[in-house]
């Protein structure tokens, strides 16, 4: 293996951590004048409409966010004056006071906790209920299993509508509104999109391995967790992060059932309603920025992930 | 003919093979995997449609209970649609929701995602950004966009620029019409990464012998793309035609308040599910909006897929 040299002086290290421009200006040439070259002078025309109507969405995407944290550091009476002008008057303050604000009784940072506490749970529930069913559908042969895989199939083409009076009377009569375990259970279905997907990933794992576990004596338990849930660990992160980013947004199941444990989706809803009364957006927006922020991380360190998982299999109708 | 032991005898019975008892380890194996997944599908999908279903017959009083009232709740939509102009919005409002999304939103994803993977430059940067929305809140989104297109918003500073006013779109009349920008704007992202995934897929030797016989860029997206994605676009044509349902925090997030002029029968639901007076009318119109659009749904199902022979590639 080839050694790194001891001793470079600091002069040297501090070059090479100098930001490469030549690097930035190849990475440009690449993906902005490349693709119009390759494209053909007919092509290039269509692809800088295209690229126009793309820059516009995109900016229209990307403005209200950084509007967004921008003004979540203003002073509420400057933000009153100047909505758009650029001012950071007022710091962290509103971040420091957004965590400490209370809406019916519950703080921004208990709303942010439940909200992890809640949506944590409802992601492991989940990842559990269909990895199980998943795989046993897909690597078993059993009567029934043809039932299963098909109903799956209809409960996700025939749309019913207005399940949600039957449900909320369901977990009435349950004694589940208001407990979290209610929650979670209802986020734990095994069936529906994860698991077409977890299914079709689970179908393309060789049992060669589970063979040769067989072999040495392994149960078709140890098999599924020491061998198949590692060998499906994309998948298994990919159904993760997009799990934790869909029930970090949901707003009807804690509206619904989790009303003494309100999660930031529900709260920022409440805050922005108080805001009528009381009026303090900075705040609003500092709030909207803190819920933001684990998405977005989650969003960028699994993007590859995601983005591999998803992209390369595609869905087939 | 093998032996029986004296255990057999006395018992009567066989003693189980190697592969008897691996069977049996393996049923039981099943039984346990998909005792859970299976039992919440029942409890939360099958046994909370049919009690949807038996809930439309059913009328709460507060001092009798649940009380059978036949066909009673059926016949009082049909009045209100026929009697009052703010069910027929809602019901008009709806149905424009479901156009929007197959006609609108589903062809701007079908384009955008075509030229993403046409690599139009910056493709990688736009893909990542035009699939935020649909990882954002939604309450954050519509906190974003409001503040956008408010009149002391980026808007109103355009229009200031221009020496003109700003419209109210947050106000009647303009508020339906900003509901579905919105649900548009935020809604373009959600099948991106899935499209996009699909339309990779085309072998890219048939696109270059395409190529070479001299076949444009919208001649490949709608003579080779296109038919070779068909059964992937057929589901998500299908799905966005169930926006009728799902458009439910939209208006109501964007407007502040319940509107006449923004209500959707999801949003109408939503917001009676937990009361005693209203869920049974909720649940009611629920099924009756399933009765009338889970047939069209299925046979426009039925009637794309025929279109084109699915191509294994």
């Amino acid at each position: 293996m080839e050694k790194k040299p001891e001793n470079t002086s600091g002069s040297e290290q501090a070059a090479a951590k100098k930001f490469d421009w030549a690097h930035v200006k190849t990475w440009l040439f690449e993906h902005c004048v490349m693709p119009f070259r390759r494209a053909g002078w007919k092509k290039s025309v269509l692809f800088s409409i295209v690229f126009v109507f793309f820059a516009f969405y995109a900016f229209t995407i990307l403005y209200p966010f950084f509007w967004m944290v921008l003004n979540s550091f203003k002073d509420p009476v400057v933000f009153g004056l100047d909505k758009l002008g650029l001012n950071f008057d007022a710091g962290f303050s509103n971040y420091v006071n957004a965590f400490q604000y209370k809406v019916k009784g519950t703080s921004v940072a208990m709303m942010y906790l439940n909200s992890f506490l809640v949506v944590g749970g409802g992601v492991l529930a989940t990842l559990i209920s269909c990895s199980l069913a998943s795989y046993t559908v897909a690597k078993y042969k059993f009567r029934g299993r043809g039932i299963i895989y098909n109903v799956v199939i209809v409960a996700m083409l025939v749309p019913i509508v207005g399940t949600l009076p039957a449900q909320y009377r369901l977990m009435q009569n349950l004694h589940l509104i208001d407990n979290i375990v209610g929650v979670w259970f209802l986020y734990s279905g095994g069936f529906g999109f994860n698991f077409l997907f977890l299914y079709a990933y689970f179908k393309g794992i060789s049992w060669t391995y589970a063979e040769a576990a067989q072999l040495d004596g392994a149960s078709d338990f140890r098999i599924f967790i020491q061998i198949m849930i590692p060998m499906a660990k994309p998948a298994l992160t990919a159904i993760g992060v997009l799990t934790f980013m869909g029930l970090w947004g949901d707003y009807q199941t804690p509206y619904f059932y989790l009303n003494s444990m309100p999660t930031i989706a529900l709260g920022l809803k409440d805050i922005s309603d108080q805001m009528a009364y009381e009026p303090n957006y900075p705040l609003l927006l500092a709030t909207a920025v803190v819920a933001t922020v684990p998405i977005i991380l989650l969003f960028c360190v699994f993007q590859k992930t995601i983005m591999n998982n998803l992209t390369m299999g595609g869905l087939k109708g | 003919m093998t032996e029986q032991t004296a255990a057999e005898k006395i018992s009567g019975r066989k003693k189980p093979t190697a592969f008897q008892k691996k069977r049996f380890r393996t049923n039981i194996f099943v039984i346990c995997m998909l005792a859970y997944p299976v039992l919440q599908f029942l409890v939360m999908w099958a046994f909370v449609n049919i009690d949807s279903v038996l809930m439309t017959f059913q009328k709460y009083d507060t001092f009798k209970g649940w009380q059978w009232v036949g066909f009673d709740n059926y016949a009082n939509w049909f009045e209100k649609f026929r009697l009052e102009p703010a069910y027929n919005m809602m019901l008009v409002n709806s149905v424009l929701h479901s156009v929007v999304g197959m006609f609108i939103i589903f062809p701007i994803c079908l384009l955008t995602s075509y030229f993403l993977c046409r690599k139009v430059p910056l493709s990688g940067f736009f893909r990542i950004v035009f699939y935020l929305p649909s990882i954002i809140p939604l309450v954050i989104l519509a906190l974003g966009f409001t503040n956008m297109i408010k009149i002391d918003g980026l808007l109103g500073k355009i229009y200031e620029g221009f020496h003109a006013e700003a419209p109210s779109l947050l106000l009647p009349p303009k508020v339906r019409w900003t509901v579905y920008l919105f649900t548009i704007w935020a809604g373009i992202g959600g099948n991106l990464l899935l499209l996009s995934g699909t339309i990779k897929r085309v072998p890219t030797e048939v696109l270059e012998s395409a190529h070479l016989d001299g076949v444009g860029t919208f001649g490949e997206l709608f003579r080779i793309v296109i038919p070779m994605i068909w059964p992937t676009m057929v589901t998500m044509f299908v799905m966005s035609m169930m926006g009728i349902f799902s458009v439910v925090f939209q208006p109501l997030f964007l407007t502040d308040k319940l509107m006449n002029e923004t209500m959707t029968i999801g949003l109408w639901i939503f917001n009676k599910a937990s009361d005693n007076a209203g869920n049974v009318q909720a649940a009611t119109l629920g099924i009756l909006t399933t009765i009338f659009v889970a047939p069209v749904i299925l046979l426009t199902r039925w009637g794309l897929d025929k279109l084109f022979v699915e191509v294994d590639y």
